[in-house]
């Protein structure tokens, strides 16, 4: 399958589809505002013709009730005040009117973009996105130093090939702690987290919920595919993402990329906590993880972190 | 200009710059092809809103403070 559609970022589309999706909701609130801020502010101008068509009758009727020539010549000259003042009026309502018709039927046509053009658009970006995700885009070959952290090596071609889907990858950090993450995760330094505890873990044998080998080998994996997708697209991809991809390539759960991905960024994320005045973060979720990134070489860990010094 | 008003420049100026962003990262038919489809009717549609509602606001303005 070839599209004549090439992009160099995924984040971009990303990007682009979530501040189409912001814009529409802060535009489509504020029309409604603007609407009735006008149709106030119209009512208003009708009050004021209400009340000077009211001053112009008042003053007819004390003219015709008048008793002598001084007073009627001064409701007269009230009422031909007030009349003008009427006229004046009416000829703003006259302006304000074909402004109005001529805002209404832009307002018609923005809610038309908002209604229609808006969730077609943000399809047409989504579907590009989901084309990225079903072809894998990313290939990328992982090399493991250790002491030095991960370094991900990519092909350093000038220009990437094009992919399925007329997509190329994206440029993906080479330093391991400069990939993105999902939301409310962070890239903890391994020197930031403090190593009491590890005693407890520092044998294969501790390693009794997922054996010592098959953690180190997914931990890899994390590094090799599942963070290159992330990096990509850290705010829309999820479980589900993987889970295609999975499909895709007929793997099972037990060996598939879903698993990996859910292992650090769901329900059983790695958790740290930092005390006020203390240097170090407790482990207070992940252990296991974290003596394996120690043992890979990793410098930091994806974790969600909470630093009571901040 | 109303709150209003000016939170849809604020958040078209917005929309613009991240679509400049995007647009200098994709190739030039997948840019031309979404400009076609979507983006010329984003900015029509939007500037055709602002100036409308600029030219109303205005006049409302004029026409109150008249009368005030």
């Amino acid at each position: 399958m070839t599209m004549n559609a090439e992009v160099l970022s995924l984040q971009s589309l990303a990007d682009l589809e979530r501040a189409i999706a912001a814009f529409a909701l802060t535009a489509q609130e504020a029309l409604v505002a603007m609407q009735r801020d006008f149709a106030r502010r119209c009512a208003m101008l009708d009050r004021q013709e209400e009340q000077l068509e009211q001053e112009v009758v008042g003053w007819r009727e004390a003219a015709q009730n008048s008793e002598d020539l001084e007073e009627l010549a001064s409701c007269l000259a009230a009422s031909r005040h007030a009349f003008e003042r009427l006229g004046d009026v009416r000829g703003w309502q006259m302006r304000v009117g074909e402004c109005q018709r001529e805002f209404s039927s832009a307002a018609t046509g923005f809610d038309r973009l908002l209604d229609q053009t808006v969730p077609r658009c943000r399809e047409h970006l989504r579907v590009k996105l989901d084309q990225l995700h079903a072809y894998g885009a990313v290939n990328l070959n992982t090399e493991m130093v250790a002491g030095r952290g991960a370094v991900i090596e990519r092909d350093r071609v000038s220009a990437p090939p094009e992919m399925p889907g007329g997509f190329a990858p994206a440029r993906v950090p080479e330093k391991l702690s400069e990939i993105c993450l999902p939301q409310g995760f962070v890239w903890v330094p391994l020197a930031e987290v403090s190593k009491e505890g590890l005693g407890d873990v520092a044998s294969a044998d501790t390693f009794k919920k997922v054996p010592y080998s098959t953690m180190a080998s997914g931990m890899e994996r994390l590094v090799r595919d599942v963070l290159p997708r992330v990096h990509q697209d850290p705010h829309g991809i999820d479980r589900y993402s993987f889970q295609e991809l999975d499909a895709a390539a007929q793997r099972s759960y037990e060996d598939g990329l879903q698993r990996i991905y859910e292992a650090f960024f769901c329900k059983d994320f790695i958790y740290l906590e930092r005390q006020r005045g203390v240097e170090r973060y407790d482990i207070i979720n992940g252990r296991h993880r974290i003596r394996v990134a120690l043992d890979l070489g990793w410098d930091a860990v994806p974790a969600r972190a909470k630093d009571l010094n901040q | 200009m109303s709150g209003a008003s000016e939170r849809v420049t604020v958040a078209w100026r917005i929309l613009e710059r991240q679509w400049e962003q995007t647009r200098s990262e994709w190739r030039d038919d997948m840019g031309l092809e979404f400009e076609r489809r979507f983006w010329r009717q984003f900015a029509e549609q939007t500037r055709n809103l602002r100036s409308t509602a600029e030219r109303l606001d205005e006049m409302l303005a004029r026409a109150l403070r008249s009368h005030d």
